[in-house]
């Protein structure tokens, strides 16, 4: 094909990405990225399905057992959400270690590594929230001894329990944080770190001519 | 063979290609154009034996020519792989779309707030609910909840009362009267009632709208 031709196709990042061969040494690795990618918008579908049914409130339980029981397919919607997250954080520290051994942080590929850092970040406090909204006997003690431990935070710990909690101690005031938390705050800061490292990533493979 | 070239190469490049071919033992015929220059070659028997002539820094593309048999093989190849995909896209489709439609039905009895608390009930005392849009009785019986449609199975269908004295759900219109197990045991009415599931979590009773 003449490099005229070449220049009429459609030049975007995923059309180049599946057109262009990859060097043979980042083969199986370049996978861990798209398949966080694909496995981020798996979370955020099955998470929007489970907010329909699901109550931010002392209720959360029975919403929950609501949910399994009696919703045509809510034990998969469920459990997409809960094994999803884990191989979430199984792939990103996969992709991490990976990083790591072959020094990913160095140069211009440093910026990916901070926000790859970041991801995982948001995915550890994400699957801690996801955890809390379950509202049952474990994920109340879970809470406790998170908010224990923020309290004792020299200076800052008392009031940022309270900020964080709702409340001195445990209480269905603290569910409602949890939940914002869990399905705007950290769903947006993740989404800007993805689409920023996606971004940058593939300016990067540009200007290198589709070297990784 | 038909080899498409950029359209930069003409004149002097093009004799040198064109010697090669010939050197080569093929017969070779060109045609430059706006977009792109075309070679035809005769002879090579593949286009690999063709890219392997040419100058690695050459930028070309080497179509075959194919007999009508084997362009109408491979059209019914490409046709049957195309038919493929689209059947495994329309499946994937159908098992995304099934569950996601089916999750989103609203339930069978959606999950509705408490509809009582247990401070709320005394002993032999009853409570009108709704279950689902249908008048129900909740009865505390000593320790035990029970929830039953509180509709009359027999004609028209009178609305039930609690009678505390007889420990019965009665309709006053037809002296009709029905045990907390929603059997009738007295009058006409010869169906049961619907008895509803209820289940207690710490202090909040919920009833399941399924019988």
């Amino acid at each position: 094909m003449n490099a005229r031709a070449r220049e009429l196709r459609p030049r975007s990042l995923l059309w180049e990405a599946l057109r262009r061969p990859v060097g043979p040494h980042h083969r199986g690795w370049l996978a861990f990225g798209w398949l966080l990618l694909l496995v981020l918008i798996l979370e955020a579908v099955s998470g929007c399905l489970l907010a329909v049914y699901y109550r931010a409130s002392s209720e959360a339980p029975e919403s929950l057992r609501f949910l399994m029981r009696e919703v045509d397919w809510g034990w998969l919607v469920r459990g997409l959400h809960r094994w999803g997250s884990q191989a979430l954080l199984a792939i990103a520290l996969a992709a991490g270690l990976r990083e790591l051994v072959a020094r990913g942080w160095r140069g211009s590929r440093g910026v990916l590594w901070l926000l790859g850092l970041l991801v995982v970040l948001v995915l550890f406090a994400s699957d801690l929230t996801g955890m809390l909204l379950r509202w049952d006997e474990p994920a109340y003690q879970t809470t406790r001894a998170v908010l224990a431990r923020v309290e004792a935070l020299p200076g800052v710990g008392a009031p940022l329990a309270a900020v964080l909690g709702g409340a001195t101690k445990v209480a269905p005031a603290t569910i409602g944080r949890v939940y914002a938390a869990h399905v705007f705050l950290l769903p947006f800061v993740l989404g800007a770190a993805v689409v920023a490292a996606v971004w940058y990533a593939g300016r990067r493979w540009r200007s290198r001519g589709g070297a990784a | 063979m038909i080899v498409v070239l950029p359209p930069a190469l003409a004149g002097e490049g093009l004799d040198r290609l064109r010697a090669l071919f010939e050197h080569a033992g093929w017969s070779a015929a060109s045609s430059v154009g706006e977009e792109q220059t075309v070679f035809v070659v005769d002879g090579p028997a593949s286009a690999g034996d063709v890219e392997a002539l040419l100058p690695p820094e050459i930028d070309a593309d080497v179509v075959p020519i194919l007999s009508r048999e084997a362009y109408a093989r491979i059209r019914r190849r490409r046709r049957l792989l195309t038919g493929l995909a689209v059947g495994l896209a329309l499946l994937v489709v159908f098992a995304v779309v099934v569950p996601v439609v089916g999750y989103l039905e609203p339930p069978e009895g959606s999950f509705e707030a408490p509809v009582a608390r247990v401070g709320d009930l005394r002993a032999n005392a009853a409570k009108r609910i709704q279950v689902g849009g249908e008048p129900a009785l909740l009865v505390r019986d000593g320790a035990e909840l029970r929830a039953l449609s509180a509709t009359c199975t027999f004609a028209g269908g009178c609305l039930l009362e609690w009678d505390a004295v007889r420990r019965a759900l009665v309709c006053p219109l037809h002296d009709i009267a029905y045990d907390l197990f929603g059997q009738p045991v007295h009058g006409p009415a010869s169906e049961p009632l619907r008895v509803f599931p209820v289940r207690r979590v710490d202090d909040r009773i919920y009833v399941e709208a399924r019988p």
